[in-house]
């Protein structure tokens, strides 16, 4: 498990900007994942995340835009502890998912990691069928009555709007699938587990225009059920997928409001210069 | 099409639709206040033009929101860009509405110089000039669209015989010069709303057809 140091020294930040009005933009809201003057460090020298407060809101779509090196994949990792095994790192701060500090003692990482999936850039099917790429995450906590499987198959499935094509073909390998199903595959194997919240890093960036369509779409859909936090680097995604979006910089949180907002009116220079391409 | 993409934009198309019809019921009202002289009905069109003024802004809200967050191509793109047109002609009509029905408070209490005869016809012509408009849109057909754009010249000539007749009339009548001058400017805000209706034929067909017909660009 990452350390967690709980004595925490004076942080030093670049940027100067003014605090965010969390009550204002989520009025009316449900938080679900909190994080309170949250510092990541990957070595002691290499302080990744910076005194990160943000609040994030529960059945919407939020995302993460920032260049590359500004700590977004690393602040989606602490949602569900992906950081763990990386040896030497060690955080102080305080991650909360619907209140509980998930980075206490008493956390089963199992549960944590069920209740929070995540979605990855690169596709990343088992070598087995696709029967078995979702069905498996079941299969591990216990369920072995197959016409539940099979209900629970088609369900996630059809969440991940893939059910259709691939209903003939269930005991195909699911390396036959294209990239976008086989990402879509992966959405489902997701949501099999029947989580709160998906973290999704990049989930599109390594698919052609159509599937990325297809899976703007499903988050779409999905956000209906689902706290979906999204990383991605592509700008116009955040724009079109997201109800609010967190720009970030060098380890800092610069500005969270309404994607609305953040689009048209963004308070700080930093995030107008950002998303308007004059630098990153 | 992405669905949301689809949603917002039936919303902002809906919105526009909405928005014509406001405003041609003001200029239909605006004229009657005129034509009857009913004051009470024209303090009605202007206090009725803050709503269009509302709508107007929410429509640019939002396709400013759609262009930023969705990115429309195309088709969509010219949609969006001929629509953020619209609405401003639309809202002007709006405020020529408002121009008449002022002038109607103006003139409530003196007989008219004349009957109203053209005056009326040139509003029957505009009016109908803009309905035609707004089903150009809503059934983006193109052919209609350049029929209501013909039209224009009718009015066009409406315009000058009105106010020639009231240069003849007012000669004899030098006491009748401030209500020659406010039945010249019903003419003027009249003629305008078949520019604008014009305009709006204009945007249907460069929706439609990605073709720019104005400034006589079409041969």
């Amino acid at each position: 498990m990452v350390e967690v140091k709980k004595v925490d020294t004076e942080v030093q930040l670049q940027f100067k900007v003014p605090e965010t009005d969390y009550n204002s933009i989520l009025e009316g809201e449900n938080v679900v994942i909190e994080t309170l003057h949250l510092n990541f460090y990957y070595t002691p020298e290499v302080h990744a995340l910076k005194a990160i407060t943000i609040k994030i809101p529960e059945k919407k779509v939020t995302a993460f835009i920032g260049p590359s090196g500004c700590g977004k994949s690393t602040l989606l990792r602490t949602f569900n502890r992906m950081n763990d095994l990386i040896p030497g790192a060690y955080l102080t701060g305080k991650v909360l998912i619907e209140g509980q500090d998930i980075y206490s003692n008493n956390i089963r990482l199992e549960e944590l990691r069920k209740k929070v999936g995540m979605v990855f850039q690169k596709s990343n099917p088992f070598p087995m069928s696709i029967w078995e790429n979702v069905a498996f995450g079941p299969k591990v906590n216990g369920i072995t009555d197959k016409s539940l499987l099979d209900e629970m198959v088609e369900s996630a499935l059809k969440q991940a709007d893939l059910w259709k094509e691939v209903k003939d073909r269930l005991h195909q390998s699911a390396l036959d699938l294209s990239g976008g199903q086989q990402q879509r595959l992966c959405i489902a194997r997701t949501l099999a587990n029947k989580p709160d919240i998906i973290l999704m890093d990049e989930p599109a960036s390594a698919l052609d225009p159509i599937s990325t369509g297809k899976i703007e779409e499903t988050i779409e859909e999905l956000k209906q059920n689902y706290t979906i936090v999204i990383v991605t680097h592509n700008m116009q995604q955040a724009a079109r997928i997201s109800d609010y979006t967190a720009f970030m910089m060098l380890g800092e949180l610069i500005e969270y409001d309404k994607t609305k907002t953040i689009f048209t009116n963004p308070k700080v220079k930093l995030t107008e210069d950002y998303i308007t391409g004059r630098f990153g | 099409m992405k669905e949301k993409m689809k949603q917002l934009l039936d919303s902002i198309k809906k919105d526009i639709i909405y928005l014509a019809n406001e405003v041609e019921h003001a200029l239909r009202q605006s004229m009657k206040a005129l034509e009857k002289q009913d004051v009470e009905l024209a303090r009605m069109v202007i206090e009725n033009d803050t709503e269009i003024d509302k709508l107007e802004v929410k429509i640019e809200d939002q396709i400013l929101t759609l262009m930023a967050l969705q990115q429309p191509v195309a088709i969509d793109l010219r949609f969006i860009v001929a629509g953020l047109k619209m609405n401003n002609d639309l809202e002007r009509i709006g405020d020529h509405a408002v121009n008449i029905s002022q002038t109607a408070i103006q003139l409530a209490g003196e007989p008219y110089i004349k009957p109203l005869e053209d005056l009326p016809r040139m509003s029957e012509i505009a009016c109908d000039m803009l309905h035609e408009a707004v089903n150009s849109f809503i059934y983006q057909d193109t052919e209609l669209a350049r029929q209501v754009c013909a039209r224009d010249t009718e009015v066009d000539e409406l315009y000058s015989k009105v106010v020639n007749h009231l240069i003849e009339v007012v000669k004899g009548k030098i006491d009748k010069l401030e209500q020659a001058f406010a039945l010249a400017r019903v003419a003027r805000d009249l003629e305008r709303v078949a520019d604008l209706a014009t305009n709006l034929c204009e945007d249907v067909v460069f929706m439609k057809e990605a073709k720019i017909i104005r400034h006589h660009m079409e041969k």
